[in-house]
């Protein structure tokens, strides 16, 4: 009798292999050719990155180009002498190591989707030329220039570099150490990621404006963000904006200075009209890009905040005029707070509080919110208790707090009553945190992850507070078996027991040691 | 309670809950979006579906009817394979005939959280095994000549998990 395995339809064997970690996808992809067809999908494939780190300095053996003309993810980091770097300087025509690369990439790999190529400007201008439209299915190329020497980059030098695909999709230059003058041309780019610091790439950025889907850019000053906000992405649908700015020079008083560029950013904004999520990651971006918000309607659905002070009027204005829908500040600041204020944001469906240093947020009433997000070091049971009064909607919530929290923290837990699943990361509890919760019947799923004192007696608690539980997830975790059984000893007998006592629930179980107290005593000694 | 008809390829009828047979999507598109009548007594045609496979998956649906919907996986939780509740894994304790020809059914009935129960067993059935040994367990055949599985024991070593 044939396998029936072999009759499956892909779609089936993709759902399977998903759930299996890479040693074993290769074991599985050794087992037949249907198998190994099906492994060999882009899906797979492009989890699969090929990494070539070597000095090149041997061209390619016959096996290694067998095995590379199936490779669609390949990754060359070239390793260079450094002492070598002025005799290669002059324009000597390319080295050996380049046309080993060279002969790599357009003589081996037929089949590469996605490029990463790290190595000096002169060098990876020298591999690729004018030949990368010859990598017909190419998608993703990700380029890397490593520091030349030089103390500034001058990019007016040179001859200029021009490369053509009509393949790619997707453009990322990492470190942009001593580049050149370069150009581009790609119709079917759509998604770009740089630092911006220098003609050449802003240029570049300015070129594909227009079509660009998705930009996440870092810029070098001020200038830079002036030049972008002149610039029109008419499709653009994710944008990521970061300057590298001194804290101490920004703040929210600096935004009247500002006021004249005020018509600027209105135009800036209403030419992105596909603009759907939109991540601020600097104060000054901040305060030239998000008044405007405040005053025009988009159809922006996601907001991310990173690493600024936060001007509490303005935030709350974008959510109120805003379409939005899913809100994450994270390690910022909340500043200019109209204490006393209570306002009904109700659009709002998630949120995602990352080390917010104040917690004023919370005082507002989210009626809409579906999940929460929360992660404190200090105002655990403060925040704890806001959000049993003001978040009642929730349905998921997951929570990080490093610090001890009281013993009545969540007294109030029941006051969610359409909790399903509820996250503890880094949150120690004991049995007494929990023997003062009344039973919550809406929760399902229970998830405990990276909790580094978790005493095995809160499990019974568990039980009683969470009567419809039908998920337990205890991950990274290292639980203290304080029962004092005499079979706690034995490695695994916990995770046994857990299993007996939620027997009708699916336990999960991962990465997580467990402890006598006498061990824990030893090991903290 | 509603119920409607069903009909499987070898010409048995059952009589189910609207609400269970519900659970297959491709149930619930054919109720919902072109409109068959379940009140008109005449049975879905589910001819891709034998009786004994129909009967074991109604037993699992009845079971997981007032399954909430899954709260969003995040991507870690999507690939754990050992959290199979035990009256699933107790379900799925059948022939590999018998889960294979379920795991087909369900995804003809486009039923999520089944196929993707199955395939979480057949994942653990994999998990941990030699080539060898997985061809053993399912019954393949290696049907690669016998210079070629070197060169992709070869290709393998130098692969390397991207994320």
């Amino acid at each position: 009798m044939s396998s029936i395995v072999l009759s499956f339809p892909a779609e089936i064997l993709e759902a399977i292999f998903v759930y299996l970690p890479l040693k074993d996808l290769l074991k599985a992809s050794q087992v037949c050719h249907r198998w190994n067809k099906v492994l060999q999908s882009p899906l797979f494939q492009r989890q699969l990155q090929v990494k070539l780190h070597s000095d090149f300095r041997e061209p390619p053996s016959k096996a290694d180009e067998a095995f590379l003309s199936r490779a669609k993810n390949l990754s060359i980091v070239q390793k260079f002498d450094e002492n070598e770097i002025e005799g290669e300087n002059g324009q000597a025509g390319p080295t050996e190591a380049e046309e080993n690369i060279s002969g790599i990439l357009f003589g081996a790999c037929n089949e590469l989707e996605c490029l990463q190529l790290i190595g000096r400007f002169q060098c990876v201008k020298s591999v690729i030329g004018d030949r990368l439209d010859e990598l017909s299915n190419l998608r993703e190329l990700s380029l890397s220039f490593a520091y030349q020497g030089e103390e500034k980059a001058d990019d007016s030098q040179g001859e200029l570099w021009l490369m053509r695909s009509s393949s790619l999709q997707s453009l990322k230059i990492g470190l942009t150490n001593s580049i050149g003058p370069f150009g581009l041309e790609a119709l079917n780019l759509k998604e770009m990621h740089l630092t911006v610091n220098s003609k050449t790439l802003l240029d570049l950025v300015d070129k594909f404006s227009g079509q660009l889907r998705k930009l996440r850019l870092k810029l070098i000053d001020s200038k830079t963000l002036d030049e972008i906000l002149k610039m029109k992405f008419s499709k653009l649908n994710q944008l990521e904006l970061a300057i590298f700015d001194h804290k101490d020079s920004w703040e929210f008083s600096h935004v009247t200075v500002r006021e004249e560029d005020d018509e600027l950013v209105k135009q800036f904004v209403q030419e992105m009209s596909a603009l759907e999520e939109l991540s601020v990651r600097s104060d000054e971006v901040f305060y030239r890009l998000c008044p405007a918000l405040c005053s025009m309607q988009t159809n922006l659905r996601q907001l991310e905040l990173h690493n600024l002070n936060v001007d509490a009027n303005i935030l709350v204005n974008i959510v109120l005029i805003q379409n939005i829908k899913g809100l994450s500040v994270q390690h910022c600041e909340i500043v200019n707070e109209i204490p006393g204020l209570h306002i009904r944001l109700v659009n709002l469906l998630h949120l995602n509080l990352t080390n917010v240093v104040n917690n004023v947020l919370l005082n507002h009433n989210f009626s809409g919110l579906k999940s929460l997000q929360l992660l404190h070091n200090r105002f655990g049971n403060e925040s704890l208790q806001k959000v049993f009064q003001n978040f009642a909607s929730i349905e998921q919530l997951q929570i990080t707090f490093r610090a001890k929290l009281d013993e009545d923290a969540f007294a109030r837990l029941h006051q969610l009553k359409n909790l399903t699943a509820l996250t503890l990361c880094r949150t120690d509890t004991t049995a007494e945190h929990w023997n003062r919760i009344q039973p919550v019947p809406s929760v399902q799923q229970l998830t405990f992850e990276g909790c580094f004192m978790m005493p095995f007696s809160i499990f019974p608690e568990l039980g009683r507070v969470f009567p419809a539980l039908r998920r337990l997830h205890v991950t990274k975790c290292c639980v203290l078996d304080d029962t004092s059984s005499a079979d706690a000893v034995v490695d695994g007998a916990c995770e046994r027991k857990l299993r007996e006592m939620f027997s009708g629930v699916a336990v999960s179980w991962h990465e997580t040691m467990q402890v006598t107290p006498e061990n824990l005593k030893k090991m903290l000694l | 309670m509603s119920t409607i008809k069903l009909e499987t390829s070898d010409g048995v009828k059952f009589t189910v809950k609207t609400q269970v047979a519900k659970c297959s999507g491709t149930i619930r598109t054919m109720l919902e979006d072109i409109g068959i009548n379940p009140q008109d007594g005449e049975a879905i045609p589910l001819s891709n579906v034998h009786s004994t496979i129909l009967q074991k998956i109604l037993v699992w649906a009845e079971h997981h009817v007032d399954d909430p919907e899954p709260p969003r996986d995040d991507a870690d939780a999507a690939k754990r394979t050992d959290d199979i509740c035990s009256w699933d894994e107790d379900f799925l304790k059948v022939d590999q005939r018998t889960l294979f020809d379920v795991m087909l059914a369900a995804n003809y009935l486009d039923m999520k959280q089944l196929i993707a129960v199955c395939c979480k067993t057949v994942a653990n059935m994999i998990k941990g095994k030699t080539a060898d040994q997985i061809r053993k367990t399912f019954n393949i055949e290696n049907d690669f000549p016998p210079g070629d599985e070197d060169k992709i024991r070869l290709r393998n070593q130098f692969c390397e998990e991207r994320r």
